[in-house]
């Protein structure tokens, strides 16, 4: 049974196909996990646009400010 | 002395926050010009946001975009970057096969799409040009390296899981490595921030793309990582096949993706497996 949720929670198939036709590479989910903790600039962090809100409550969270 | 992720550049940081479109930019560089010379380019690229953002925001009621959108003037009354952005979108539009579209499904003209990396693409060249040449300009999750950017260190980048950065869950989900290759940008389009707002160009009626949770495409420049990342989001369970069929026809300004698919697995183009961070 697998739920949406962390990454880290991921259980591999064996199987490609994930939901539609979409393909699933479980070999990604160990080089993504083997790469989480290398170093790189903080401000360098990629995703989704977040909006101004979102980045200050990501500072203050992190106890920046 | 060898270690690979040492900064090849001697000369002082700085680091500049904007807050404008609604998110913040951050340039991060080094640059030997005097701290006043570094902070008059700096500040001359902000206001090249600040315009674009007057200009294209349909936030703001009385914009230019927004009274075209309105249908209250037409292109031509537009200031002329106005053409230069709709051109772009066509542009885009044609090589995405229309996965990428700046029309709405209510037919108005929208190119939030595109306007962000297109602005921080513009701020980034005024202070190359100004002679500030070794930075990163991370645009609300959307990175450009400058050309001479340093290697080592600031040539990786993370990419968040897909949840808010201000969510309890907020995290990383990998780091890549840019040095040795092309690649200086790259841009994610996902839910986890702002929920559904890229709608599926090809559906007849307003559908929003909700089929993945998140894809980060790396690219030689910012605006086609942006573009390519929000067209293989509305392109869903497609993603990988339009992005093979995309590559094969841009082989000059190939890219590589990476997808977190609805149940959180992964998919990737070919190439990406090679762009994790070591170390």
């Amino acid at each position: 049974m697998r739920t949406a949720g962390k990454i880290t929670d991921i259980v591999l198939l064996q199987g490609t196909a994930s939901a539609g036709r979409s393909a699933a590479f479980p070999y990604l989910h160990d080089l993504a996990i083997a790469a989480q903790s290398s170093n790189f600039d903080t401000s360098q962090l990629g995703g989704a646009t977040y909006t101004t809100d979102a980045y200050i409550q990501a500072l203050q969270s992190a106890g920046v400010n | 002395m060898n270690d690979p992720l040492a900064t090849t550049s001697a000369s002082p940081e700085f680091r500049h926050t904007v807050f404008c479109m609604g998110t913040v930019f951050n340039f991060v560089g080094r640059s030997g010009l005097a701290r006043e010379q570094i902070n008059e380019l700096l500040e001359a690229a902000e206001q090249i946001l600040h315009e674009a953002d007057s200009i294209f925001s349909l936030y703001k009621p009385e914009s230019p975009l927004s009274k075209l959108a309105r249908g209250e003037i037409s292109l031509l009354l537009c200031p002329d970057v106005c053409t230069e952005i709709w051109d772009d979108c066509e542009h885009f539009n044609e090589i995405t096969d229309g996965w990428f579209s700046a029309f709405t499904p209510e037919h108005t003209f929208d190119p939030s799409g595109l306007v962000k990396t297109w602005a921080a693409a513009k701020a980034a060249n005024e202070l190359i040009d100004g002679g500030v040449t070794d930075f990163a300009l991370n645009a609300g999750g959307d990175i450009l390296l400058s050309p001479q950017v340093s290697a080592g260190l600031p040539m990786r980048m993370g990419i968040s899981k897909p949840k808010s950065i201000a969510s309890d869950e907020a995290g990383v989900l990998t780091v890549i490595d840019l040095n040795d290759t092309e690649y200086r940008a790259m841009a994610t389009s996902g839910t986890a921030e702002r929920g559904d707002h890229i709608w599926n160009p090809k559906a007849g009626v307003t559908t929003w793309a909700n089929e993945l949770l998140q894809v980060s495409v790396v690219a030689k420049d910012l605006v086609t990582a942006d573009v390519l990342a929000t067209a293989a989001f509305a392109a869903g369970d497609q993603a990988l096949s339009f992005l093979a069929g995309y590559n094969t026809k841009n082989a000059s300004n190939r890219v590589e993706a990476l997808i977190v698919n609805k149940d959180s697995t992964l998919a990737a183009t070919p190439g990406f497996a090679e762009l994790f961070a070591k170390g």
